[in-house]
């Protein structure tokens, strides 16, 4: 329903600068996840948003109007927080209605208003409870229905299912984006968790000290990782650095090439490659290997099984390589054992260090 | 054969503890309760000089209802006490809510000078307030009992609403703000009833003060004015009638009433969205 705009948003907490020049334009209807380790200033971006910090340089719009001097209660949105904060001391039914209450809606739309919004978070005949007489998601339901009630321009979400337990927490995010459809709302969520926002997100803005390290949809993103950094925070990723030689050619580990039709070909400085776990295929020494181009020998210094999926750690001269394999073998490939590691060219990245 | 005779030792080992621990309570009770008890039964005794064998009167309280002196000294007493927990209630949650929500200069240093005025005793507290209040001209009276009143309890005021605050955090405040409530509704309506309880345990406490406050309100009456505390202490010192004896025990029934009360309002309030019922 509503665009929003950021342009050279800046803050400082003291001399860290928590927030430095981002720059992002979340589209209508978009669920937009904001991902990076705490400290990362997703939150504070967050509640710029929302209105609680104040930017020292920059602007934020929605639908173009300015945020910049709007209080918290005139900017029309809705928030989640990550415990909550519903008010303890009402009902569910006064928790979401509490913000057609004070815009002073009539009663008796309020209460109509508040059925729908409690129908379509599943909490009908919950009305009369109380917040502490609620399991942790029936609560989170009541705070997105107490968000969604006032029809807000966007909703924010602050961590929403990080205080849920695994599998709560699977249901709830299937449950939210049907939500999130269904409505139709412009969201923005922040979220520590890369699976979570893989998931559920349209497109993903990765933060690292205050920066935006690389943003687009979550595929993109994860398969064309821009940085180590980005690399590495959304999913594993193994790196490879070395000298570029012409052709896409590297020189990688034991002096053994590796391609890459992304490395650029004048002999410059050294690049740095990337290749995903999963994109690895690993066979025993003397066994026909995958015959993908990139392949390098080593031997096999770590197994861990996860029931559905092996993850290998292999020695291949001065690096250590992860390889992640559906479990399909009879027996595992087993640790001290000659392995091949192979690779497909156009499985590699070239990262920014 | 051992091994029974080693699991009786421990046992009656405990026993004794608990025994011991009984007769421990006991003696402390008693020692809290006992003259209190022996000063309410003497309220309903015919001699003046604690005479046995307790002969039942209530010429005490009737005597009490004619004498002036205490009952105006009580009526100058409640006002008093009323006053000052109106006013050291609201100045005193609004400095916590202040305390608790902005970041402003000189925070850390206000909040530790908070604390002096529970500490330092009231008898210096007294002599410099009479001082100062003659000396900028606000003189002795009622209204000075007020001010010096209203100076003592307000640390305990913000303390305790100040504990209360910090257990809910700005997030209720902020989440109301999201959805559309202007700082007014968001404080008459979330944060006030969330409050609350800890409002009314101040507020009690205010009055507690005021009602016991003897020091302070000894140098700032003038001549002619009393509390009932100050009342009592010159009634003991002109020589001891049961008259006192019989306020006392009035004053001790309510107090207790109040102590009661306050148990009740704290369990079901001070614990978020009745959790009592978990």
């Amino acid at each position: 329903m509503s665009v929003v705009e950021i342009q050279g948003v800046t803050k400082r907490f003291g001399t860290t600068p928590a927030l430095d020049d981002v720059h992002l334009r979340i589209e209508e209807g978009e669920l937009f996840a904001l991902l990076g380790p705490s400290g990362s200033g997703k939150t504070t971006l967050l509640r710029a948003i929302a209105g609680f910090v104040d930017p020292e340089a920059g602007s934020i719009h929605i639908d173009g109007d300015p945020m910049h001097d709007l209080p918290v209660h005139r900017r029309d949105i809705g928030m989640v927080f990550q415990h909550y904060a519903l008010f303890p001391h009402m009902s569910v039914f006064d928790n979401v209605a509490f913000g057609l209450s004070v815009r002073h809606v009539a009663r008796a739309e309020t209460a109509e208003r508040v059925r729908a919004m409690l129908a379509l978070v599943q909490l009908d005949g919950f009305e009369e409870r109380r917040p502490g007489q609620l399991s942790g998601g029936q609560q989170q339901r009541v705070a997105l229905a107490r968000a969604l009630v006032t029809r807000p321009r966007v909703l924010l979400l602050d961590e929403p299912l990080g205080a849920l337990d695994k599998r709560l927490r699977r249901q709830m995010q299937i449950e939210l984006r049907q939500i999130q459809r269904e409505v139709g709302i412009t969201t923005v969520f922040v979220t520590h968790d890369q699976e979570e926002a893989l998931t559920l997100s349209d497109r993903i803005a990765i933060l690292d000290a205050g920066r935006i390290v690389q943003s687009g949809p979550p595929q993109a993103v994860y398969e064309r990782p821009r940085t180590v950094f980005a690399a590495d925070f959304l999913g594993d990723a193994n790196f490879f650095t070395g000298r570029p030689q012409a052709g896409g050619r590297m020189l990688g580990p034991g002096g053994k090439e590796l391609l890459c039709a992304e490395i650029p070909g004048d002999a410059g400085a050294e690049v740095t490659l990337a290749v995903r776990p999963e994109k690895m295929r690993i066979a025993r020494a003397g066994e026909p290997a995958s015959g993908d181009a990139n392949h390098l020998e080593g031997t096999v210094t770590g197994v861990l099984y996860a029931g559905s999926t092996v993850t290998y750690r292999v020695a291949c001269g001065e690096v250590e390589v992860t390889v992640l394999e559906q479990n399909r073998e009879a027996a595992p490939i087993a640790q001290g054992e000659a392995v091949t590691v192979s690779w497909r060219p156009d499985h590699t990245v070239v990262v920014e260090p | 054969m051992n091994g029974g005779a080693q699991a009786v030792t421990p046992r009656a080992r405990r026993d004794t503890g608990t025994w011991l621990a009984g007769i421990w309570l006991a003696l402390i009770l008693g020692f809290l309760y006992l003259p209190i008890a022996a000063m309410a039964v003497m309220a309903f005794n015919e001699s003046v000089l604690y005479e046995l064998p307790f002969k039942p009167t209530t010429i005490w309280f009737e005597r009490l209802a004619e004498n002036e002196r205490l009952i105006r000294a009580s009526v100058n007493s409640i006002g008093l006490a009323l006053a000052n927990t109106v006013i050291a209630t609201v100045l005193g949650t609004m400095a916590a809510l202040a305390f608790a929500r902005y970041t402003f200069r000189g925070k850390t240093l206000l909040r530790l000078l908070l604390f002096p005025p529970i500490t330092i005793p009231w008898l210096i507290i007294g002599t410099a307030m009479l001082v100062m209040f003659f000396w900028i001209g606000i003189g002795r009276g009622l209204h000075a009992m007020l001010l010096g009143h209203v100076a003592l309890s307000l640390p305990y005021v913000v303390v305790v609403v100040g504990a209360r605050l910090a257990s809910f955090g700005p997030a209720l405040e902020e989440a109301a703000a999201t959805l559309g409530a202007n700082p007014w509704q968001t404080f008459r309506r979330v944060t006030l009833p969330v409050l609350a309880p800890g409002v009314v345990a101040a507020a009690l406490f205010a009055f507690a003060v005021s009602f016991d406050q003897f020091v302070i309100s000894y140098f700032l009456a003038p001549p002619g004015v009393s509390t009932l505390p100050v009342e009592i202490y010159s009634a003991i010192r002109k020589g001891f009638t049961p008259e006192v004896n019989a306020v006392s025990s009035i004053i001790i029934v309510v107090s207790m009433g109040v102590v009661l009360l306050f148990a009740r309002l704290y369990r079901f309030g001070g614990v978020p969205s009745e959790g009592g019922g978990r």
